[in-house]
């Protein structure tokens, strides 16, 4: 008993039967791959040489690689069984339990619960065929040999696709049972009326009932060898029967076959968009694809940035997927479905751009929940819920309505103007507004605004955010800012400091170039220390 | 403080049972909704109601919140509606009392975030009766 207390409490105990439990049933492990691959190359190989062992004589090392497939058969059988509980666990239950009502510990009951759940193990299909593929090692029964094939069903192991094939085997148990009954009906009722009308009979080749029965399956199969035929009028209408039958029959496996796996197909494509989006990182979450989230869509496609959209609307999920894009089909409200998404963890920035002002402050206030650190831009349809979203964990907020406000009050005052600012904001002409950071040590830090040579990097300064901590002096357009401050068009003796944020409007490649330029004189400065 | 008003927000059957019961606790109660049949079974009922859009801050304002109103009810069918309205009301009324009957037990934390002060999941309850 105390070695069972010593057992749990055993680290290294522990580790090593976590990693056995890792290689053999987590399907997520890199690790079981390998082994996966290994096993099946055993199965195969063994299978293989089953095959060639019919018409050729096999050598010793043959015989020792058959040792040796075996031997890992029963070590990984065995380990199976190992992680499949843990026994020390059921003796230490039954002490506890010993002790609570005061009683004194009898072995036997634990003793018996091990062995119900070891028996549990054994008698698990998979464990059966595990064991199946080992008995044909005592080779003094030849014809047990066949059951090296049992081999090839520990196939279904390792591979993960026909376990699918399996599910809708079990799925559909009551159809097929119904099919079999059907099945062994029709094959009696040929085969007894065929060996009735032409068995023994001079002239027909029908001797056994063995014979009988074999000529039905062949017919009902629509195989036909030829080898056996009715000679009889009366065998020959049982045939016409049994042809039609047979068709009948193959037409309705074939149906719930095809059926069975068409239900499937759903749940097969969404576990392969779940294993898609895992292997994805810092990507964006898009809830909702409406108007506003089709065009942030289409931007992030055409930057090569990666992206899951969460839709309800099935037809708009479709759409997205025939694009080649990422949708998981649900509402964004529900945790479940952003935990999909991976909003816990591997997305770095999720837009709400459903066109419910509560739908949008609920996902807002899940995902600040699940992760702080993920960014979190919001749409809001209404400007009052500007306020709601900010509150609820938005890090941007973008009013659609507010903004053709904006836009049209510029169309008022200046129509020319009013063009270039919808130019910019609907993307086109490459123009754009961006932030450049000052780096610490490269030419910006501590520069003076007049020194830098704007025009000649065809960019236009709009303003400076000054890093953290920091506020220029003696400026008139200081604009708050989310705790920092915008200060508009300031004067050419302002001096930047590092963290500074500046920010520029003009091509998107003159940006490009210039933010290289900061990063390049940094390289420069870094190489001149040294 | 003389604020002693429930107003109970919902558009269904749940804030018709709820201000039965406050009434028989001899509490004065408001019923806030938007579906016109459901405010005219209350009424008939004989219980005064105000047709509001929660989404709308203006009208919000205009009930009275934290001034006539001390406590208040949030029982929409949807989490997210009683998560709006709590953000909503709270921003309005820092002293008001929210409680929010929740629906799914993952909204929990998000309510109390969004401002509510108690949360009644009435299936958990419901579900330890039984």
């Amino acid at each position: 008993m105390r070695g069972c207390y010593r057992l749990g409490d055993s680290r290294r105990y522990r580790r090593v039967k976590g990693l056995a439990k890792h290689l053999l049933e987590d399907p997520k492990a890199p690790a079981k791959r390998y082994f996966d691959a290994l096993m099946i190359v055993l199965v195969l190989s063994s299978v293989g040489l089953l095959i060639y062992d019919v018409r050729h004589p096999l050598g010793s090392a043959a015989t020792l690689f058959e040792h040796f497939v075996v031997s890992a058969f029963i070590v990984e059988y065995l380990l199976r069984a190992w992680v499949h509980d843990d026994m020390h666990q059921v003796v230490i239950d039954h002490l506890d339990r010993a002790e609570l009502i005061n009683a004194p510990f009898r072995l036997a009951p634990a003793l018996v619960e091990i062995a119900a759940q070891k028996w549990a193990y054994v008698r698990s299909p998979l464990a059966i065929i595990d064991l199946l593929a080992i008995l044909p090692d005592y080779r003094a029964l030849r014809v047990l040999r066949i059951f090296v094939l049992f081999r090839m069903l520990k196939l279904f192991r390792y591979v993960g696709g026909i376990g699918e094939l399996a599910g809708v085997l079990k799925e559909k148990r009551f159809e097929f049972l119904m099919l079999g009954i059907f099945l062994a009906f029709i094959t009696l009722a040929a085969g007894t009326s065929i060996y009735l009308f032409e068995g023994g009979r001079g002239g027909g080749s029908i001797n056994t009932f063995f014979d009988a029965l074999y000529w039905a399956i062949v017919t009902l199969s629509t195989v036909g060898y030829g080898d056996i035929t009715p000679h009889t009028v009366e065998g020959r209408i049982v045939a016409m029967a049994l042809i039609l039958a047979g068709i009948g029959f193959i037409t309705i496996t074939t149906s719930i076959f095809v059926t069975a796996m068409t239900e499937r197909l759903h749940g097969m494509r969404e576990g392969h968009l779940r294993h898609e989006i895992a292997k994805l990182k810092n990507y964006t979450v898009v809830c909702g694809y409406g108007r506003v989230g089709r065009v942030v869509v289409d931007r992030l496609a055409r930057e090569g940035l990666p992206f899951v959209v969460i839709e309800a609307d099935e037809r708009k999920v479709d759409w997205v997927r025939r694009n080649g894009q990422l949708a998981l089909q649900g509402d964004a409200v529900r945790d479940a479905v952003l935990e999909q998404a991976g909003v816990r963890g591997r997305a770095d920035t999720i837009i709400c751009t459903t066109h419910d002002d509560v739908a949008n402050v609920f996902i807002t206030l899940s995902a600040r929940h699940m992760n702080p650190e993920i960014s979190i831009i919001a749409r809001a349809n209404a400007t009052e819920s500007i306020s709601k979203l900010e509150l609820a964990g938005a890090d941007h907020v973008v009013a659609p309505l507010q903004l053709v406000g904006l836009v049209a009050a510029q169309y008022v005052g200046m129509p020319v103007a009013f063009e270039a600012v919808l130019a910019i904001l609907r993307g086109a002409r490459k123009v754009i507004v961006d932030a450049i950071t000052a780096l610490p040590g490269s030419f910006l830090d501590q520069a003076r605004i007049g020194e830098i040579d704007f025009a000649a990097h065809r960019l236009v300064l709009f303003g400076v955010v000054p890093g953290a901590s920091r506020e220029l002096e003696h400026q008139r357009h200081v604009y708050k800012l989310r705790g920092r401050h915008f200060h508009f068009n300031p004067g050419p003796d302002v001096v930047l400091g590092a963290k500074d944020t500046l920010v520029v409007f003009g091509h998107e490649l003159s940006v490009a170039h210039f933010r290289h330029k900061v990063e390049l004189s940094l390289l420069k400065q870094a190489s001149s220390k040294r | 403080m003389s604020s002693t008003r429930i107003a109970l927000f919902g558009d269904d059957r749940a804030v018709i049972t709820v201000a039965t019961v406050l009434a028989d606790h001899g509490q004065s109660v408001l019923l806030v909704g938007s579906h016109p049949e459901h405010l005219a079974k209350a009424e008939a009922m004989g219980f005064a109601t105000a047709s509001i859009d929660y989404r709308d801050d203006a009208a919000l304002r205009q009930l009275g919140l934290g001034d006539r109103i001390g406590t208040l009810f949030g029982l929409y069918s949807s989490d997210a509606e009683n998560v709006f309205l709590s953000i909503s009301t709270r921003a309005i009324a820092p002293e008001l009392r929210i409680i929010c009957m929740i629906h799914h037990v993952d909204s929990a934390p998000k309510l109390i975030a969004a401002g509510a002060n108690k949360i009644i999941d009435p299936y958990e309850i419901s579900g330890r009766k039984i």
